[in-house]
């Protein structure tokens, strides 16, 4: 990855991509000290606090101890460090509903609940890209292995046992017993409780160690004089035609229609983007594999007798980063418009998490608040921008 | 060609497959029972509660869902495979949690069954006699506290016991038969069986009888979608006004972004280098990268705003008032055009954009080949070559295009057709999930599958069809 990273941005364009990308990080990094309705650091009584980073320490007040969230930090003289928006995206403020920006102390204009707007774009890049680049993660994850194999081992190149690929075919029987079945009231409560992120790894982890460990009994299996008869396994199908049917499935519409079953929560949205997005990074690496195949330094390599392990991860790997890597700039630019057109319609996040799209959508019924509309949409449009062109220069 | 075609359309089969898969698993897995929306509909219990738990057993059987779900399943060996007979949804967690702590399905089921007779023998003992209705219900109340998980059931059949050997005489075996039940399940363990899995094969399943059909009743494959829980109507009929909808939007505004792009990418191609070529990249690239929403939701607020500008209607697609009677075809068009306008550029403004880059790199390629060469010297005019030779196989990559777009309409119809209520499929699937009528999603769901797979099918013949290379790699 890192010859990728370290390109020199050539042309003026993307150079301001990445500087607006690289301020959209700092401000979803930096949210609850930018945007937050406790002070940094205030100083009652002669004692010093830091409400922002300890909202639940105790405050003295009068004799009593409240915790910080709920002290009155603008009515007492106390001396106080404001972040740079004195609100947090779900405070209301009703006195300044729907105000327009500079026309109240709402830089960038408040919503009819009186929610400021700079708020909630500060908080809502932390949503936006959050779930963009966890996805991709994910997404990359298998969309990497998945190609690198299949553009490695091509239709003949992998030679196995028969016995072995029959103890895999029915070792996903037992594995989907031990990682789905015994845990199915944990996984059903998980998924419609929203959390069900961790649950579904835990099941997907069993799943994974089973069928492996049957592989490998089916390869010692096959080092019987009876069952060693070896076939070539074409994995290179096999997998292209996993991924042409992860890709051909409707993903908006499929997302919608799951939600209608789990609550909607950020880690069942970045579970789906991830399962359904790494077909394009496969098919990048896979053919991107294909290509280094035929190129000298492998065959060198497989002559000189290094294990095709070491060859996959040490030699071919770094050098397939590079289109990998563009893949998944493309797939976050494309989580990010999904995710955003999912908020505006009321589906994916929970409606009290304010993001991007939640903003626009609350100018749907109030065509006179322009800035509900302009700014965060800006926001969304120069994120997806910058993505495009920094992938597009980078390739 | 053949060959190619045959590998094609196994594959079709294979993702219509799974994508009716999928939608089975979102049939089986929404919340809310069948049976108990059809009896709320119907009115309350005629002859007391007997005769509707057996007729409530009678619908469930003829609607086939004590059917296992589908054609084989995983259990572990001391598991029947036919608990989907257990009628109420609790009831069956219930005797699944018990199995779970207690391993041996014959102690297990014993003990459920004599909860049942118990229950059974109140109800014909308040039928018929009519003797201590309070000590019955309590007793009820108690059988009811039993079947909830996590209950001290060793206290409640005590207090069982008592009552029934002070009050209710003919039925205090069966509070004996209960508690000797539960003591022999107590004694259990689960032993090695639960961790032993076992496949089951069942030939007939709710899978097959809701894809194929079962005698009576169609399935998906004849067109049953089933009945929308909202307004009672067979739901493909339902449907079938909003599919026009989507259709001619997503063919309307392909035509119209071939339409553009071509001329503009070609206008492009022939001055290149030149700062329009350079400018017309970039913006189309920025223009590619405009969310959806945003444009509606700008495009609404300026052109649609009373307070600003009022050029186009802002939603629906006829006038709300109706056409004026007596209109001649043409007049309805004129009025309804201006209903299409914004719609229209929202769902291909990101198509035109990707398009003429698309075309316009392909000219590009095109241009320097040598066949280009030779026609200039054979001395061909620009436009001649442009047009006759350079064109063509500048637009192949573009042609077969043509039929992947529709998937990626469909989904962005959801948005569009939201916001300018547009009542097509996207807008379909966006109400029936606010009004959870999950048969209707269902039934999206599977035809927009259905015509995505189709799009991405006749992309590949297409382009199969065209470039001869692709059959043969």
């Amino acid at each position: 990855m890192m010859p990728a990273v370290t390109t020199k941005l050539k042309s003026r364009r993307s150079r301001w991509a990445a500087a607006w990308l690289g301020f959209c990080l700092f401000i979803s990094l930096a949210a609850p000290f930018l945007a937050n309705d406790l002070p940094l650091y205030a100083r009652v009584n002669g004692i010093s606090y830091f409400p922002a980073l300890h909202p639940l320490n105790l405050v003295s007040s009068d004799g009593r101890m409240i915790p910080a969230s709920r002290f009155n930090w603008r009515g007492n003289d106390a001396f106080c460090i404001w972040p740079l928006v004195q609100w947090s995206p779900s405070a209301t403020d009703m006195k300044a509903s729907l105000s327009a920006p500079l026309e109240s102390k709402h830089i960038l204009g408040s919503t009819l609940t009186g929610n400021d707007v700079a708020s909630g774009i500060i908080h809502g890049a932390a949503v936006s890209l959050g779930i963009g680049i966890i996805s991709m993660l994910i997404a990359g994850l298998i969309g990497i292995s998945a190609g690198a194999l299949a553009g490695f081992a091509g239709d003949n190149g992998y030679r196995t046992p028969a016995v072995a690929v029959l103890f895999l075919l029915f070792g996903t029987i037992p594995a989907f017993f031990y990682g789905f079945y015994l845990r199915a009231e944990i996984l059903e409560s998980a998924l419609r409780e929203g959390n069900g992120f961790t649950a579904v790894l835990l099941s997907v982890m069993v799943f994974i160690v089973v069928v492996f460990l049957c592989w490998r009994l089916g390869l010692l299996a096959g080092r019987l004089r009876m069952l060693s008869k070896q076939i070539r396994l074409p994995v290179d199908l096999l997998i292209s035609r996993l991924t042409e049917i992860f890709a051909s499935l409707p993903r908006l519409i499929l997302i919608i229609t799951l939600s209608a079953l789990a609550r909607p929560s950020a880690m069942n949205l970045v579970l789906i983007f991830g399962l359904t997005g790494w077909t394009e990074i496969a098919r990048m690496t896979r053919a991107e594999m294909l290509k280094l195949r035929k190129g000298d330094y492998i065959r060198a390599a497989i002559s000189q007798g290094i294990p095709t392990r070491r060859i996959l991860l040490f030699h071919a790997l770094p050098n397939i980063m590079k289109p990998a890597f563009i893949s998944m700039l493309f797939g976050v630019a494309g989580v990010i418009l999904a995710e955003s057109s999912l908020s505006f319609l009321g589906i994916g996040v929970p409606l009290e998490t304010v993001t991007w799209g939640s903003l626009i959508a609350a100018a749907r019924e109030n065509f006179e608040a322009w800035w509900l509309v302009v700014f965060p949409g800006l926001a969304v449009f120069f994120t997806i921008a910058s993505l495009n062109i920094l992938a597009d220069e980078i390739g | 060609m053949a060959q190619y075609l045959v590998k094609r359309i196994l594959f079709f089969i294979v993702t219509l497959f799974i994508i009716s898969l999928i939608a089975f698993t979102v049939t089986v897995c929404s919340p809310g029972d069948p049976v108990d929306r059809i009896f709320s509909g119907q009115g309350q219990e005629q002859q007391g509660i007997q005769a509707g738990a057996q007729a409530r057993q009678k619908l469930r059987r003829e609607l086939g869902l004590d059917l296992p779900v589908f054609y084989f399943s995983i259990g572990s060996i001391g598991e029947p495979d036919t608990l989907n007979r257990i009628y109420p949804a609790q009831d069956r967690s219930f005797v699944k949690k018990l199995l779970a702590r207690h391993g041996d399905w014959n102690a297990v089921s014993s003990y459920y069954r004599s909860i049942l007779l118990l229950r059974k023998e109140l109800d014909s003992i308040q039928v018929d006699t009519g003797i201590a209705p309070v000590a019955a219900a309590e007793m009820k109340l108690m059988c009811a506290a039993l079947l909830q998980p996590g209950s001290e059931s060793n206290f409640i059949i005590e207090k069982m016991k008592l009552l029934a050997r002070q009050q209710l005489e003919e039925i205090h075996h069966n509070a004996a038969a209960i508690q000797s039940a539960y003591e022999t399940m107590e004694r259990q363990t689960p032993g090695l069986q639960r961790y032993l899995f076992s496949l089951h094969f069942h030939p007939k399943n709710q899978f097959h009888a809701w894809l194929f059909g079962v005698e009576g009743k169609k399935g998906i494959l004849q067109g049953n979608f089933g009945v929308s829980y909202i307004s009672k109507q067979p739901v493909l009929s339902y449907i079938g006004d909003r599919l026009p909808w989507t259709i001619f939007f997503s063919f309307f505004s392909v035509l119209l972004a071939y339409a553009i792009s071509i001329p503009v990418a070609m206008k492009m191609a022939s001055r290149p280098g030149t700062p329009f070529d350079k400018n017309m990249s970039l913006l189309l690239y920025l223009v590619y990268s405009v969310p959806v929403f945003w444009l509606a939701t700008l495009l609404l607020m300026t052109f649609s705003n009373p307070g600003v500008m009022q050029l186009f209607p802002a939603s629906g697609v006829s006038p709300a008032a109706g056409y004026p009677s007596g209109a001649s075809f043409l007049e309805k068009t004129r009025i309804t055009l201006p209903y299409l306008v914004l719609p229209a550029i929202c769902y291909c403004y990101a198509f035109v954009a990707f398009l003429t880059r698309l075309v316009r790199t392909s000219i590009g390629a095109q241009l320097g080949q040598d066949y280009v060469r030779t026609a200039f010297a054979k001395g061909l005019s620009r436009r001649t070559v442009r047009l006759r030779h350079v064109l063509p196989n500048a637009l192949l990559p573009a042609i077969s295009l043509f039929a992947e777009v529709f998937p990626l309409a469909i989904g962005g119809s959801v948005i569009i057709e939201s916001i300018f209520t547009i009542p097509g499929m996207g807008s379909g699937i966006y109400q029936s999930l606010q009004s959870q009528d999950y048969p209707v999603l269902v039934c999206i769901f599977t035809l927009t599958g259905f015509i995505t797979m189709t799009g991405y099918f006749i992309t590949d013949i297409l382009y199969a069809w065209i470039d001869p290379r692709i059959r043969y790699a």
